[in-house]
């Protein structure tokens, strides 16, 4: 089996990919999509394969955290595998399976809650943290940062973690989110707007 | 792509290089880093593989339930048929030991039947005996 072509959403993806028009099915993908309608489930492993990482990324930004993100990519592809009768082969698998990530991830999240509050430390440890002495010193600058981001409304902070960390499209973010692209933009302008302002010092040092 | 900076809603902006640089040092080295891909992608292909049987069986038309059904259902046909057959048969006899006329009420036809099978019972006979009395009885007729 040829390997998949790595798709937008992935930013730490060993094989970047240009961003394909948002709405023009792989022809490879729609024939692998086909096959599964068809009760081919191996035939899975290709969209599994390409959309695993970034359905990650989706479901860490609603949920901040990893293993809970896991489960819910996990619960994602199932809830895809079992609709994918449904599913119109004329468009991307891609924004369809995040939509479900991102519902999924709601749900999990109402039902966890307590959770997401362990969501910082978690990503810490998580993501191989840096040593006791890097740590004391990024840990003020982390803070700042996560406290900016945390004053954003929710779905501005999405979008804005979306867009500048994850590289989604608008068009993408919006499918996902269940909102226009109009939208996402604006809360894109908002949000980046917002972070500025609270972290001006910082990117004043930085620069 | 356009200026960061300026709000455009008809097509994206260009990546904020600045902004994203301050929010990767929040972000760490990237939320899948410490992710197992492999075992992930192990534990989504057997949870599909285990629902494969079920989730992705053809959807049936109803001819093909009634059809799956049919054995069944003809075998349970015999079966009511005889069992119907054999509780007619022994009613049958039941009745003809009680010869009873039409235009008997369905009350009767039921409590001729329970005096019919205990013949020697001394109470039923005696209320039975009264009841007739009792019918002649409330005409004023001896």
């Amino acid at each position: 089996m040829p390997c998949p072509p790595a798709v937008t959403g992935g930013r730490r993806d060993p094989v970047p990919a240009p961003n394909p028009a948002p709405e023009t099915p792989d022809p490879h993908e729609a024939a692998a999509i086909v096959r599964v309608q068809g009760g081919d489930t191996a035939a899975f492993d290709l969209l599994v394969r390409r959309y695993m990482r970034p359905a990650f990324a989706v479901a860490y930004r609603v949920l901040g955290h990893r293993e809970d993100a896991e489960d819910v990519v996990q619960e994602a592809f199932l809830a895809a595998l079992a609709n994918i009768r449904t599913f119109d082969t004329s468009r991307r698998f891609g924004p369809w399976l995040y939509r479900i990530v991102v519902t999924r991830g709601l749900n999990f999240r109402k039902s966890r809650s307590r959770r997401t509050t362990e969501a910082l430390d978690d990503a810490g440890v998580a993501s191989g943290a840096p040593g006791p002495a890097a740590a004391a010193e990024h840990s003020g600058l982390r803070a700042t940062i996560a406290a900016a981001l945390g004053r954003l409304p929710e779905r501005q902070r999405m979008v804005v973690q979306l867009f500048e960390l994850d590289g989604f499209s608008g068009a993408e973010i919006a499918a996902m989110l269940g909102i226009s692209p109009g939208t996402v933009r604006w809360y894109l302008h908002e949000a980046r707007q917002a972070l500025r302002g609270m972290l001006a010092h910082l990117q004043e040092s930085a620069g | 792509m356009n200026d960061p900076s300026r709000l455009t809603l008809d097509q994206d902006p260009a990546r904020d290089e600045n902004l994203a640089r301050l929010l990767r040092a929040e972000d760490g080295p990237g939320p899948g880093t410490g992710v197992n891909w492999e075992r992930l992608h192990a534990a989504v292909m057997r949870g599909a593989m285990m629902a494969a049987a079920g989730a992705l069986a053809p959807a049936r038309d109803w001819w093909d339930v009634v059809v799956g059904w049919g054995r069944i259902a003809a075998a349970a046909s015999v079966a009511a048929m005889l069992a119907a057959g054999l509780l007619l048969w022994r009613t049958g006899f039941e009745t003809a030991e009680v010869t009873l006329g039409d235009d008997i009420a369905p009350e009767s036809v039921a409590l001729a039947r329970v005096v019919a099978a205990y013949p020697n019972d001394a109470v039923l006979t005696s209320l039975m005996q009264t009841a007739r009395d009792d019918e002649f009885t409330s005409w004023g007729i001896q």
